[in-house]
């Protein structure tokens, strides 16, 4: 069905295209052609390419509307990645979320020099464990809705910034200003669990 | 210099250095942007020189001569950048509007400009405060070049291998850029050309006329960055290059005779790009009310942000809503004036007006938002070209009032895209987005004053005090040229208003489909040439085929910094060939 959804899509989008950027043959182009008025000119381009435009437009809403009835059984189901916007489910989301929250809590809660370990467990958080987490965005839309998800993902990336502004401050050796940023960051971590 | 802002950890943000150091960078690239515009046609961002030269003043001189601990902080020189790229905004939206009511030789009235120019760059500002939660919390879209300067800013502590991915991708785009420049290699591979016997006509023709790819690295690096996210943008060019092209030409509606540069010439002026910049405006709408439940869910938190900082006595991570009702009432009231006093006491025009011009900037900067955050271009000077029409149509053609409120849409546009840029470079480096959003609102209103000022003097820098540039001169002012060109077709009836509706019904529909702004991608597909599109998508198709087989860290490890080198060593040595040109006399060749 999703196949179907998508090729009947690609079928109007492409006769839709087609027929809009009809010009009569008869029509002359250009700044010195002859006046016209809206009116006039959308009339003109009815006559040749008005009916395929709105059959293409046609196969375009039934494809869409098929491609997104097919996508969410079929992903509840198979727990498969999905066709167009992908990702895999968000069951194991708060199990990750999880993990960010316990390396977070491995590191020393204040920091008076720089600490190497340190830095590479955010540099892995900001590199690999966020971006997975955030792979998960679509299902977690689908599972939360779309309102949920947004409340959920503005703590998350208030975190993001947090562990960000901890990091830069490592680089920058302003060590004072590592552990409130990790301190934020674990709170709207644990606000977006909640809410998880 | 002790911190207006400072943490009370003493982590330089919000200096005083760095706001200087931003205005000064921002003041002489929006003079030195406008002459290059006006001279070229094309003005450049001025996020990567910022950076890089507030790593030098503001880390080095600080830190090295001033002996300021902590000088030149990795948040510190995103607020210096900030301020630089948000002043010199201002050059690109007043070069490709203002100089066209020169050209016509219409009257005008500078303050009302310089009053027009200065709402557009406020509401800029104000617009995205929403809308930095939708894009870049929620839909999570990606600004390569906001990247690429996060990359910069980060680099001092990314570690020896990131920096040198970073500068071999900053040596590789400097060498191709300086090659293509210096026509050793050209800029454009039109590979279809290579297949053509004749000059190319009929259905086959069009197809291999319109297949080239330019060798633009930053926009190779674009599409690295942004991955499969990327991908419709590209297959919207495959769309527009093979299929609805050779369509059209196949059904007999190019023009008859037509072959070669002719025949693309007018499939893409008179169709596909028409149709594009209709599908970007039925996209972008119909992308609002998709998105209706997200942008609900980005205000409860922006208001629940702001009522949490209340009860615990902090200042919150965001502005509060009401900063956007307030902005949007000022905004209206600017406009309003603006109409009032262009329109001659004409009150219901002066209504009109302002809510069609509050309405369209508004949409017009979701839609520039969009399209840079999915794919770092930003169709500005077709969404100017819309405003200028609606107001030309709204005011019964009072070319200096559309004129002058096409100089608000322009500014506050390019504001909207430079401004998420900025906030996603801050967004990657742990900077908070309300003093981001705070400075900028400081310095609004010195890019558009200067860059009205810098375009008045040069005219006026002709000889009997007029016509200092323009066509036959040594600045040709190519962008308000096609402006121009398009205002005295509106004026004679040849507005292709049958394309900008059929195209937005595709958008509108487009939208429907399951994936997140399809609309806007596919628009700005068709109203670009393949050439660009095609080398993103290579990008996008190359970052997919590198993830999936070295996976997601390697991405992050070496194909980020390597994708931002690209665009920074393209962006600067451009900056440095023109500025090489312009100075030896060269210039003007593009």
């Amino acid at each position: 069905m999703k196949i179907i959804g998508f090729v009947l899509f690609l079928l109007g989008v492409t006769l839709a295209g087609g027929y809009a950027a009809a010009i009569p043959q008869n029509v002359e182009r250009g700044e010195d052609a002859p006046a016209q008025t809206a009116s006039q000119r959308i009339s003109a381009w009815w006559d040749i390419g008005g009916p395929p435009f709105l059959g293409g437009m046609a196969l375009m809403i039934v494809g869409a509307v098929l491609a997104r009835s097919a996508r969410k059984p079929a992903d509840e189901a198979t727990g498969e990645e999905g066709p167009y916007r992908g990702g895999p489910p968000s069951s194991d989301a708060s199990e990750m979320l999880k993990q960010i929250s316990d390396d977070l809590d491995a590191l020393p809660s204040a920091f008076t020099d720089k600490d190497e370990t340190a830095q590479a467990v955010l540099d892995g958080l900001l590199e690999e464990g966020i971006p997975q987490f955030l792979d998960r965005r679509e299902a977690m839309i689908e599972n939360m809705g779309l309102e949920k998800f947004a409340e959920m993902i503005g703590q998350f990336a208030m975190m993001e910034r947090g562990i960000a502004r901890a990091w830069s401050a490592m680089t920058d050796e302003c060590y004072a200003e590592v552990g409130p940023s990790l301190d934020r960051a674990k709170s709207a971590l644990a606000s977006a669990r909640d809410v998880l | 210099m002790s911190t207006s802002t400072a943490t009370p950890s003493g982590y330089r943000e919000v200096t005083a250095s760095a706001v200087i150091l931003g205005v000064i960078q921002g003041a002489v690239m929006t003079a030195a942007f406008v002459y290059i515009g006006l001279k070229l046609g094309f003005t450049l961002p001025g996020s990567t020189v910022a950076a890089i030269m507030g790593f030098a003043l503001l880390r080095g001189v600080g830190r090295g001569v001033f002996k300021i601990p902590g000088a030149g902080s990795i948040v510190e020189n995103n607020i210096n950048q900030t301020i630089a790229s948000g002043i010199n905004t201002a050059s690109s939206g007043v070069v490709f509007t203002f100089p066209a009511l020169l050209l016509l030789g219409q009257d005008y009235n500078v303050w009302t400009i310089i009053l027009s120019a200065i709402a557009g760059s406020f509401m800029g500002i104000v617009v995205i405060i929403p809308l930095r939660k939708q894009l870049i919390e929620i839909e999570r879209l990606r600004f390569p070049s906001g990247i690429a300067v996060a990359t910069i800013l980060r680099s001092p502590g990314a570690g020896a291998k990131k920096a040198t991915y970073l500068f071999a991708g900053f040596a590789f785009a400097l060498t191709l850029t300086l090659l293509t420049n210096f026509h050793v290699l050209p800029e454009t591979l039109e590979i279809g050309k290579w297949f053509l016997d004749g000059p190319g006509e009929g259905a086959g023709g069009i197809v291999l006329l319109g297949t080239s790819l330019s060798l633009s690295m930053a926009n190779v690096g674009a599409g690295l960055l942004s991955g499969r996210g990327g991908l419709p943008f590209a297959l919207g060019g495959a769309l527009a290059w093979w299929i609805i092209a050779p369509f059209v030409v196949s059904q007999g509606w190019s023009p008859p005779g037509a072959t070669g540069g002719d025949l693309w010439g007018a499939v893409y002026g008179t169709m596909l790009r028409p149709v594009g910049i209709g599908v970007l405006i039925g996209g972008a709408l119909a992308g609002v009310a998709m998105s209706f439940p997200a942008m609900k869910g980005a205000f409860k938190s922006l208001s629940a942000a702001a009522k949490l900082a209340k009860q615990g006595g902090v200042a919150s991570d965001e502005l509060p809503p009401k900063v956007l009702v307030f902005g949007l009432i000022g905004s209206f009231i600017a406009l309003f004036a603006v109409a009032l006093l262009g329109s001659e006491g004409a009150v219901g025009m002066a209504i009109s007006v302002a809510i069609a011009g509050t309405v369209w900037l508004g949409l017009a900067g979701l839609i520039v938002a969009q399209a840079t955050g999915a794919t770092d271009i930003s169709p500005l000077s077709g969404l100017a070209l819309i405003a200028v029409t609606i107001m030309l149509a709204l005011t019964s053609g009072n070319v200096p009032l559309a004129v002058t409120i096409g100089v608000a849409v322009c500014i506050a546009t390019g504001q909207c895209a430079d401004m998420m840029t900025d906030l996603k470079t801050g967004h990657l480096i742990g900077s908070i987005p309300r003093k981001q959003q705070i400075v900028q609102f400081w310095v609004a209103w010195i890019g558009p004053s200067i860059a009205v000022g810098t375009v008045l003097l040069i005219w006026q820098g002709g000889p009997d005090g007029a016509n200092g540039f323009g066509p036959g001169t040594s600045l040709p002012a190519p962008q308000a040229g096609a402006l121009q060109g398009m205002i005295e077709g509106v004026l004679s009836g040849n507005a292709p208003v049958d394309k900008y509706l059929a195209g937005a019904g595709i958008g509108g529909a487009l939208s429907l489909f399951p994936v997140g702004g399809l609309g806007v991608l596919i628009g700005l597909a068709m109203y670009l040439p393949f050439e660009i599109t095609l080398g993103y998508g290579i990008g996008c198709l190359l970052s997919m085929f590198v993830e999936k087989v070295k996976g997601k860290r390697f991405i992050g490890d070496v194909l980020v910094p390597l994708a931002a080198g690209l665009i920074v060593g393209e962006a600067l040595t451009s900056l440095g060939i023109t500025l090489f040109r312009l100075m030896t006399g060269t210039g003007g060749g593009h």
